[in-house]
């Protein structure tokens, strides 16, 4: 079992009264993409600074590739790489002199830093604009600064907190083979999201924050057949309350010419369809649809979905 | 290259492309308000008991002193917009010391007192100064006015890293303006009522104004020239080591 | 209803939301510009009075000469404050907003105008109580006092006029601090401090062609010479036209920033 990249030990955050950041406890094994998922207000941001030294823990303990946080702070920004959620960037330096400042005062040497702060520029589309100052870059172009910054020291660990936010989906699908080519490479990642498509489709493993406690974890696959619901639809409007209740410990609504069943994680699918058949009499054009990711997030934080429908009132009070 | 030169370097190409801001503003409205109030008031020198054979050798020191406080806070207000784009974060990711950057950024503040009051004194030596203390003299007197520049904006720093707020960052740049009125800018002590003798007497600026025209008369004043020094060193040492403090406290919060 | 209520409606509203924004925060628009007014009056009338045996001041006392002159540098000292609001109007676009409810944007600047107006009476009171404990005379007392206020007024008027006119074209709600500069030259050169025969002659030509020059000696007429004379009434006709200049330039600017879009 080898040591993992980052751990965290009950960590904790107050500012004054409110409490960002409650007893969180995770770790991430090398090479791994784990995924902090929530949303916003939830603590995500503010672990990420407190797993990159930027902030204090009220109390817990951190350990990132070996280092601890609180006394070796140093080692620790020595050996990660971090993006916060607005790339921070002096928009007027130049991306060049961005990199060669970050670079020297990451104490490498001056011809190493022109290097390697070339090829960086060169690896993330940014040669034609290295000259130019920062503000003029686009949002995109500034983001892919911000991450080639974080890659200067090749650092094993990387934290990228909401990288793909504010992004078109072109960018955001680039950022994600540059993701996934960085875990090829054998760096661990720890990334915090609130689209959770980006978490199903990149992290190995999950975690779900919510009000600053992680309420609960795993891969994606497990989240799901955990947490997730599945939903049955039958055409025509039944009447299978009684029967498919007991069986599903779901719901049922009719409305629209449709019979929707919502079946919790734990009931079984066949003995749903087996009861839906003898009432229905077919089994024809029903539709069987998997647990998604955003189904797990709302059973998990109970929030109310826009699109009201009655079952997530339901869900609240089962 | 430690950090404070290399931050030394980076608020430097800030200031060249800025040359205005940087480097016009505290020269610029220093040299009018001294020009145009020497020209105004020269008749001063005629009033009987004038130490100075001319009203201008005695205003010179005030535009100096001008120079080094019109227009302060130029690294401090880099230093908030470091803040505000979270650049800063970037920066304290790296092992650089607080202590080093913003001693760098400081060092330059200094730079720019020395280009502004070589300036000026290269004016006022083309218009007649009388500069008895020579080529020494007048680095005594560039030193002195760098001091004074970069100690003056150590506040500027404080308030940056504390309030994180231009206005209040901004808002003491005319701070400069009571304190420079009851001191020894605008005559010498035998015009003053006693009331304002008491005030000047324990005013920093006149320490430094006298200094300064006791080296430009060639008979230095140790006692005035040390206690500017200390003035220089007291404000600097406690303005940067509570700025420092305050820097690393931003990771508590 | 003809033009004049018209416009009056709305520019009421404008100088009521302006006085509103000064109270609420009293210190930059009332207290600040009369700060080194004040105390310039007091270090200076305690340095110079011995210069009444070097420059032929016309009343012989530099106290009495400086005090009126202290007074106008109200006006002068912390101009144009609220051209930052104006500045800071269009760069939200909150003034597109008015606009459309009014007939004329010039309408929207005149309450602001107003306001600078008034917002310097208590600077010019505190000025002048402590100008006349430090040395200087209101011979001509209560009506002096008016006048002189009236002139002060008008001055801070006329002179926002430049800020508005620079706000308008940079949009940059820093103008009354970049435009600081303009203010000590103004006021340097013109007769606030010193009277013309004792400058240097390039100083004497440009407080010749300052209008504050005229302004100033009304305004030491109004105070401590005679509140009749000729010097007074040219002194209210140059800030009268002042404002007029100011308003129209103001207005016409506004226009072609508004109507370019």
């Amino acid at each position: 079992m080898t040591t993992p990249s980052i751990e965290a030990h009950d960590l904790t955050k107050h500012f004054g009264e409110l409490v960002a950041v409650d007893h969180l406890s995770f770790s991430v094994s090398p090479g791994e993409i784990f995924g902090l998922l929530g949303r916003n207000g939830s603590g995500k941001t503010t672990t990420v600074r407190m797993l990159t030294t930027l902030l204090r823990p009220t109390s817990g303990a951190a350990v990132i590739a070996g280092f601890d946080v609180a006394r070796q702070p140093d080692d620790v920004r020595r050996s990660s790489g971090v993006t916060l959620q607005d790339a921070a960037l002096d928009p007027n330096m130049t991306g060049r002199e961005h990199l060669n400042l970050i670079g020297r005062l990451l104490q490498f040497g001056k011809r190493e830093v022109t290097a390697r702060a070339t090829e960086l520029l060169e690896a993330f589309g940014l040669s034609a604009a290295a000259d130019r100052r920062i503000g003029t870059y686009s949002g995109g172009m500034q983001r892919r600064l911000d991450i080639a910054t974080a890659l200067f020291a090749r650092p094993p660990v990387l934290f990228l907190d909401e990288p793909t936010s504010g992004l078109d989906p072109q960018s955001r699908r680039a950022l994600w083979d540059e993701i996934l080519r960085l875990r090829a490479d054998g760096t661990t990642v720890l990334l915090t999201t609130q689209y959770l498509e980006e978490a199903d489709q990149l992290a190995d493993r999950i975690g779900v924050i919510d009000s600053g406690k992680l309420i609960a974890g795993g891969t994606p696959r497990e989240l799901r057949a955990a947490h997730g619901l599945r939903t049955i639809t039958v055409p025509g409007e039944h009447h299978l309350t009684t029967l498919v209740v007991t069986v599903t410990a779901g719901t049922v609504t009719a409305r629209d010419g449709l019979t929707i069943i919502d079946v919790l994680p734990d009931a079984s699918i066949d003995e749903a369809l087996a009861q839906i058949r003898s009432v229905a009499g077919t089994l024809e054009d029903i539709t069987v649809t998997k647990a998604s990711l955003e189904d797990v997030f709302v059973h998990l934080t109970g929030r109310e979905i826009n699109t009201a429908s009655a079952r997530s009132t339901d869900r609240a009070a089962a | 290259m430690s950090a404070a030169q290399l931050m030394f370097a980076r608020t430097a190409t800030q200031a060249r492309r800025n040359p205005g801001v940087a480097f016009g503003q505290p020269l610029i409205p220093s040299l009018l308000i001294g020009t145009i109030f020497t020209a105004l008031f020269g008749a001063v020198e005629e009033i009987r008991g004038f130490p100075l054979a001319s009203y201008d050798d005695w205003v010179l020191p005030g535009t100096l002193f001008l120079s080094a406080v019109v227009g302060a806070g130029f690294t401090a207000a880099e230093l908030l917009r470091d803040i505000e784009t979270g650049f800063i974060d970037r920066v304290r990711l790296t092992p650089a010391d607080p202590a080093s950057l913003i001693a760098g950024r400081a060092s330059f503040e200094g730079l720019r007192a020395v280009v502004a009051a070589t300036v000026i004194l290269a004016i006022a030596t083309t218009r007649g100064l009388t500069n008895e203390g020579g080529i020494l003299g007048a680095l005594a007197v560039l030193a002195l006015t760098a001091g004074f520049a970069t100690a003056w904006n150590g506040i500027f720093f404080y308030s940056a890293i504390t309030t994180r707020n231009r206005a209040a960052v901004l808002g003491l740049q005319p701070l400069f303006f009571p304190i420079m009125l009851f001191s020894t800018w605008f005559g010498p002590r035998f015009l003053m009522p006693s009331w304002f003798e008491q005030v000047a007497r324990f005013n920093p600026v006149t320490w430094y104004l006298d200094a300064t025209r006791s080296i430009l008369s060639g008979h230095p004043d140790w006692g005035f020239i040390g206690i500017s020094v200390a003035f220089i060193v007291g404000l600097a040492g406690t303005t940067f080591s509570l700025s420092i403090s305050a820097y690393r406290r931003l990771a508590a919060e | 209803m003809n033009a004049l209520t018209a416009a009056t409606g709305p520019s009421s509203a404008v100088f009521a939301r302006s006085v509103r924004e000064g109270l609420r925060d009293p210190g930059p628009a009332l207290f600040l510009p009369a700060l080194p007014p004040l105390l310039l009056v007091i270090a200076m009338t305690s340095l110079f009075g011995r210069l009444n045996g070097v420059i032929a001041f016309p009343t012989g006392s530099f106290k009495e000469f400086f005090v009126p002159g202290a007074i106008m540098i109200v006006a002068i000292a912390g101009g144009g404050f609220t051209s930052a609001q104006v500045a800071e109007d269009l760069r939200s676009g909150f003034i597109d907003r008015l606009r459309l409810q009014v007939r004329g944007p010039l309408i929207l600047l005149l309450g602001r105008f107003g306001f600078e107006a008034i917002r310097i009476i208590p600077g010019v009171a505190a000025v002048l109580c402590v100008g006349l404990l430090f040395g200087g005379a209101l011979p001509n007392g209560l009506p002096g006092a008016l006048v002189i206020t009236l002139l002060a007024m008008l001055l801070s008027a006329a002179y926002a006029g430049l800020f508005y006119i620079a706000a308008i074209v940079t949009e940059d709600p820093q103008t009354p601090l970049n435009l600081n500069p303009v203010g000590i030259i103004v006021s340097f050169l013109s007769t606030a401090f010193i009277p013309r025969a004792a400058m240097p002659s390039w100083a004497d030509t440009a407080a010749g062609l300052n209008p504050v020059t005229v302004i100033v000696d009304g305004a030491r007429a109004a105070m401590i010479g005679d509140l009749t004379s000729a010097t007074v009434a040219a002194a209210l006709a140059v800030a009268t036209a002042g404002v007029a200049i100011s308003v129209v330039a103001s207005g016409a600017v506004l226009n072609r920033k508004l109507s370019r879009g």
